[in-house]
């Protein structure tokens, strides 16, 4: 398949997952949640002590830290919108028939499944980053003087749980084949574990999320002194299972579906 | 594409003007203090991160002993090294209870209090937002602003061309 085909197919998935008012809901919702750690933040902080040469540097990581922390609280926004998002496009699809359509046209079922898959993981997530980005700028931070590497931690850590969120919906989607039931379910798992991650003591709860991506934020970070040793435990096998998710959803669709 | 877009920004203007006005409106949130000591014939540091230049700094002492304080505007952490003469604000020797500057610049600005007395000085400090925000809610409404004429101009080209852009 060329792949201006592909493309094609990309923005043929992109304007049937992302209408009218999908974009601007994920838009509104990132910005509710960045936004109001940046105010909190611009409002709040100040300090008594000696002055230090690297004051600005503890500045910019202390406002690092806050905005790499609002950013993974989007934990919340994206155990909706992911699901919404890869139901309504993997079984809501399947339910109404329009899978076996696509799957009479001459394409390839890898090339529709990195589509869908390139649409609705990558564009959250940009709209996710922009507005971050947006705050990150907003609130008076240089980007010349310092290098926000905290920031950047934050960043990869997000899409880390973003791809777990995606992996996991995905799986469910596939799974069970009906919009509303496979949306119910992803939402109220992922809302069960944040749930579940606040009653337990650590180190158990740093394997729970969304607790676990903030453990791997603090601990790439360097801000965390207790329970490091388990960082790199928590990362692989975050890593790994949604790997895992995201590939065997990759097989079923290609190899084993029947439509 | 360009109303979407339109809608958007209007939206996120929306929200960033509205979210500050209404956060601001809780008058707590608008109050910070904090207290410290002074040791006798030394000096503290005293940071604002982020006063908008809305803020008024009130700072009370124990007693009316005198002070003095040197405000040093916010260039003078990011001159460290050049010259520090130059960043000095404003001086103020103080012989009251109370004290109160009024700040007209965005920034972080650095208090040096001195204590020449021979006894601690317990100093309270109160930062109060008179108003909101202004950064944000210039910002905020600048994104309005473009979003409306985004809007605008599409409506006005897809009347002239008869077709909505996209």
């Amino acid at each position: 398949m060329s792949s201006k085909v592909f493309v094609r197919l990309l923005f043929w998935e992109f304007k049937k997952g992302f209408r009218v008012p999908v974009i601007e809901i994920i838009s509104l919702l990132a910005l509710y949640v960045l936004f109001s750690s940046a105010i909190q933040f611009s409002s709040s902080k100040m300090n008594v002590g000696e002055i230090r040469l690297d004051v600005y540097e503890s500045f910019s990581e202390s406002l690092a830290m806050t905005l790499g922390f609002s950013f993974l609280s989007l934990y919340n926004v994206m155990s909706i919108v992911y699901p919404v998002l890869v139901a309504n496009s993997f079984a809501g699809e399947f339910s109404r028939g329009e899978t076996r359509l696509v799957f009479s046209y001459p394409l390839r079922r890898r090339d529709i499944f990195l589509a869908k898959t390139i649409s609705f993981l990558f564009v959250p997530y940009l709209i996710f980053l922009i507005y971050a980005l947006f705050m990150f700028y907003l609130v008076g931070f240089s980007f010349t003087r310092f290098i926000p590497y905290i920031f950047i931690i934050s960043l990869i850590v997000g899409f880390l749980q973003a791809f777990f969120i995606f992996s996991l919906s995905l799986i469910m989607a596939l799974y069970v084949k009906d919009a509303a039931i496979s949306f119910l379910a992803s939402v109220l798992l992922l809302y069960g574990l944040d749930y579940a991650s606040r009653g337990v003591n650590p180190p158990i709860k740093y394997f729970i999320p969304p607790r676990c991506f903030e453990f791997v934020f603090m601990s790439m970070a360097g801000r965390m002194s207790m329970f490091s040793g388990y960082f790199p435990y928590v990362a692989s096998m975050y890593i790994i299972m949604s790997l895992l998710f995201f590939i065997g959803s990759f097989f079923y669709f290609c190899k084993v579906m029947e439509v | 594409m360009f109303v979407r877009l339109g809608v958007i920004l209007v939206l996120t203007g929306l929200i960033m003007v509205g979210y500050t006005f209404f956060y601001y409106m809780d008058v707590p949130k608008r109050i910070h203090s904090v207290t410290f000591m002074v040791p006798p014939r030394n000096k503290a540091y005293f940071f604002n991160y982020f006063a908008n230049n809305r803020i008024r700094v009130i700072m009370e002492s124990s007693s009316s002993s005198k002070y003095n304080i040197k405000m040093y505007s916010p260039d003078f952490l990011k001159g460290i090294g050049d010259d520090k003469q130059a960043c000095i604000y404003d001086r103020y020797n103080v012989s009251s209870f109370s004290f109160r500057v009024d700040l007209n610049q965005n920034g972080i600005y650095t208090f040096l209090i001195g204590n020449p007395n021979s006894f601690p000085i317990k100093l309270s400090i109160k930062l109060f937002y008179l108003s909101y925000d202004r950064d944000f809610v210039r910002i905020g409404s600048s994104i309005l602003i473009l979003g409306l004429a985004i809007l605008f101009f599409s409506k006005i080209i897809e009347k002239i061309n008869g077709y909505r852009l996209s």
